[in-house]
């Protein structure tokens, strides 16, 4: 399905340097499928009343419009699965976190690069009036509201992915060839994870990686050796066996 | 061929496109671990397989428990047991909870040498460019690119900048690479550097340990880089030699021409240019809710007025319960934790118990230590580093990422305050209403005697 244009109302969040923990609390990325973030978009902030996302005049609400530098940190996918389904299409800032605006584009969230000044704008129209609707054409790359107007850019692949909701791992499959060749290329000294399991260290996982794994870990500067610990090493070795059996 | 090192990688790994497909970036490493169940329901839904289940490993970090198997609250959670599902079914190898090589993905992958220079490696988790300190582009990614790696071994080609951080000087005594990064952080306002795969250059690289290197590069997240690279040097292949899945013999012959080959060329022009005198950092810690917000722990919390955004300050403080204005050396501390894929490493340890020994912390204090891997937990017990903590007064736990974000039973409490040797300090990381003041090992160690955040020489 086509989309070219997102319009609707907007949310303000006057603030700059949002981070995905915020954004997604640790507390609820605990599940093992993808119900629910919606509701725990913003927990602690909706709970504080410092983003008006349970104020009844912003439900319905299309457009998240934001600060500087907008969804920093963790690359936690569940920040955007949260905004998407609360029901945001775009989030307007002056900048994104480079892993959150790639995890919105792959959920169909427009993230939308204006100016300061033009993000001001935006919440000061919407703050003022809650219904007022904002514009954005992916395809023209402008949006307006209200006698607001502002240009932004995107990447070409990225417009296609707003617009057209491309499946990238499909269209990767298309390479596969391409992706045989080169892996027939590799250089032969590149590691694999198979030895893992075959390994003599390794069987069920049960006994320890050797000490020797960790070679040439320097010392600090002028840290000697611990004369009277090495003595500690058999009993410790005692005590993590007698632990592990 | 001429050019960034960064460049010559992506080069390397280019899968050509074709028609309106754009080119791919080959992943020679999918590091997996517990926090992205949906990417294996992805795969599942589409009928798809991971390609090559000999490029991917899987541990258990995010959720573990520290407190080891078997004791109360250490039941496997839904996602390790997805977890432990999804590789058994998919065929990929797994270090799994209590078994020898399991860790924090970016400890473990280093120490056993599958982390190489020139490689392209990929992870649910912003803190993979960490990989970058041995020459190893790394990219965190979210759960959508973890399904596409896992099916295809490939990313889109990113367009990203270049930048070149020079780093001039040489760092004052007792100031580790940590003070470094968060020095950093804060040049970079914690996210300027956005858009750009940074690469550290100069003298006080050259001075940094293999560990240090990894914290600075861990830190680029949170400077807003996509990804950071130190090229390789003495350091890097003394690191690598002998490890595990280092090449033997004739092949690290050839790897070690290749690897040199691969680091930026003297002439190489970045995008961008940043000059930084790392002689002018200080122990450091952090008074506010971005890694940003730092001063030196014998300087003074900052009035909002006196920062570069009073607004967001103000609202830093009242998350802290700070006024602005008092001594860092006044605040005091419920938690000390010292851990993660920043300073969980075995140097760090030692830092830490380099402080401590024959001393004990300061009463009410609640000291952690989690070991950033089960190698790194044997290596520091073979030097008794457990038994300077533990006499210390510090709990020896379990590896994990534990209370670096909360997602066991190592949490911080509303309104609890922790000196923590991890990377984030946003509101709520540690747990709901909890402050977290970032450090070193050193200074998380210092702190812990004093029971308020201290610098080594004033440690009670």
């Amino acid at each position: 399905m086509m989309r070219t244009t997102i319009a609707g109302r907007m949310v303000p969040l006057d603030r700059d340097g949002v981070d995905t923990d915020t954004m997604m609390p640790q507390e609820f990325l605990k599940g093992t499928d993808m119900e629910g973030f919606g509701k725990a978009v913003f927990h602690h902030w909706r709970q504080s009343g410092q983003i008006p996302l349970d104020d009844p005049v912003r439900a319905g609400a299309r457009v998240l419009v934001a600060g500087r530098n907008f969804g920093i940190g963790s690359s936690r996918e569940h920040a955007v699965w949260g905004l998407a389904q609360w029901g945001f299409e775009a989030v307007v800032a002056v900048e994104f976190g480079d892993i959150f605006a790639s995890n919105c584009v792959k959920n169909g969230i427009a993230p939308i690069a204006v100016r300061e000044e033009e993000c001001r704008d935006l919440r000061q129209l919407t703050e003022s009036d809650p219904l007022a609707p904002v514009t954005i054409d992916l395809w023209g790359c402008r949006l307006w509201a209200a006698g607001i107007s502002a240009s932004f850019t995107l990447a070409p692949i990225i417009q296609r992915m707003l617009i057209e909701g491309l499946d990238e791992i499909a269209l990767t499959e298309t390479l596969l060839d391409s992706i045989e060749a080169y892996e027939r290329d590799r250089p032969p000294w590149e590691p694999t994870t198979s030895a893992l399991e075959r390994g003599p260290e390794n069987p069920g996982m049960k006994t320890r990686v050797p000490l020797q794994g960790l070679p040439g870990t320097p010392l600090p500067a002028g840290r000697p050796e611990r004369s009277g610990t090495n003595h500690a090493a058999p009993t410790a070795t005692k005590k993590r066996n007698s632990e592990e059996q | 061929m001429t050019g960034t090192m960064f460049e010559k990688i992506l080069d390397k790994h280019r899968v050509a496109g074709s028609g309106e497909v754009p080119d791919r970036l080959y992943v020679d490493l999918h590091l997996v671990h517990d926090l992205s169940p949906q990417a294996f329901a992805g795969l599942r839904s589409k009928g798809r397989s991971v390609r090559r289940t000999d490029l991917t490993l899987a541990t258990a970090d995010h959720g573990v428990s520290t407190r080891g198997l078997g004791g109360p609250g250490t039941a496997l959670t839904n996602q390790l047991q997805a977890l432990q599902g999804n590789c058994k079914d998919f065929g990929i190898p797994l270090y799994g909870m209590g078994s020898a090589g399991q860790g924090i993905v970016h400890v473990i992958a280093p120490e056993l040498g599958l982390t190489q220079p020139g490689m392209v490696i990929a992870c649910g988790d912003s803190h993979t460019p960490t990989h970058g300190a041995l020459g190893a582009l790394g990219f965190g990614i979210g759960t959508s690119d973890v399904e596409h790696v896992l099916a295809t071994q490939c990313l889109v080609m990113p367009e990203l900048k270049s930048m070149r951080v020079n780093l001039t000087g040489a760092l004052p005594d007792g100031v580790t690479g940590k003070d470094l990064a968060l020095a950093l952080v804060a040049h970079f306002n914690a996210g300027d550097a956005r858009g750009h795969v940074i690469e550290f250059q100069g003298e006080a690289v050259a001075q940094l340990t293999v560990e240090e290197r990894l914290t600075l590069c861990n830190l680029s997240a949170e400077m807003g880089a996509r990804a950071a690279l130190i090229s390789p040097d003495e350091r890097t292949l003394a690191y690598l030699k002998g490890r595990r899945h280092a090449p033997k013999g004739d092949l690290w012959d050839q790897a070690v021409m290749e690897w040199m080959r691969t680091a930026s060329d003297i002439d190489a022009v970045f995008d961008t240019e940043v000059d930084f005198d790392v002689s002018r950092c200080l122990p450091t810690v952090t008074w506010g809710t971005t890694p940003a917000m730092s001063v030196g722990v014998n300087g003074r919390v900052p009035h909002p007025e006196e920062t570069n955004n009073p607004e967001a300050a103000r609202r830093a403080l009242l998350y802290m319960g700070l006024a602005g204005g008092e001594k860092i050396s006044d605040i005091g501390i419920d938690v000390v934790f010292i851990g993660s894929c920043a300073n969980g490493r075995l140097g760090d340890l030692r830092a830490a118990a380099n402080v401590l020994e024959g001393r004990h912390i300061a009463q009410g204090v609640r000291g952690l230590v989690v070991p950033g891997s089960r190698a790194v937990k044997l290596a520091a017990e073979a030097e008794g580093l457990d038994r300077v903590f533990m006499e210390a007064g510090f709990e020896w736990r379990e590896p994990g990422c534990s209370m670096c974000l909360g997602m066991n039973d190592d949490i911080l409490g509303p309104g609890q305050r922790c000196a923590a040797t991890s990377n984030r300090n946003f509101e709520g990381r540690q747990g709901p209403g909890g402050r977290t003041h970032l450090v070193s090992p050193r200074i998380a160690a210092a702190t812990a005697l004093s029971g308020r955040i201290a610098d080594v020489e004033r440690a009670a």
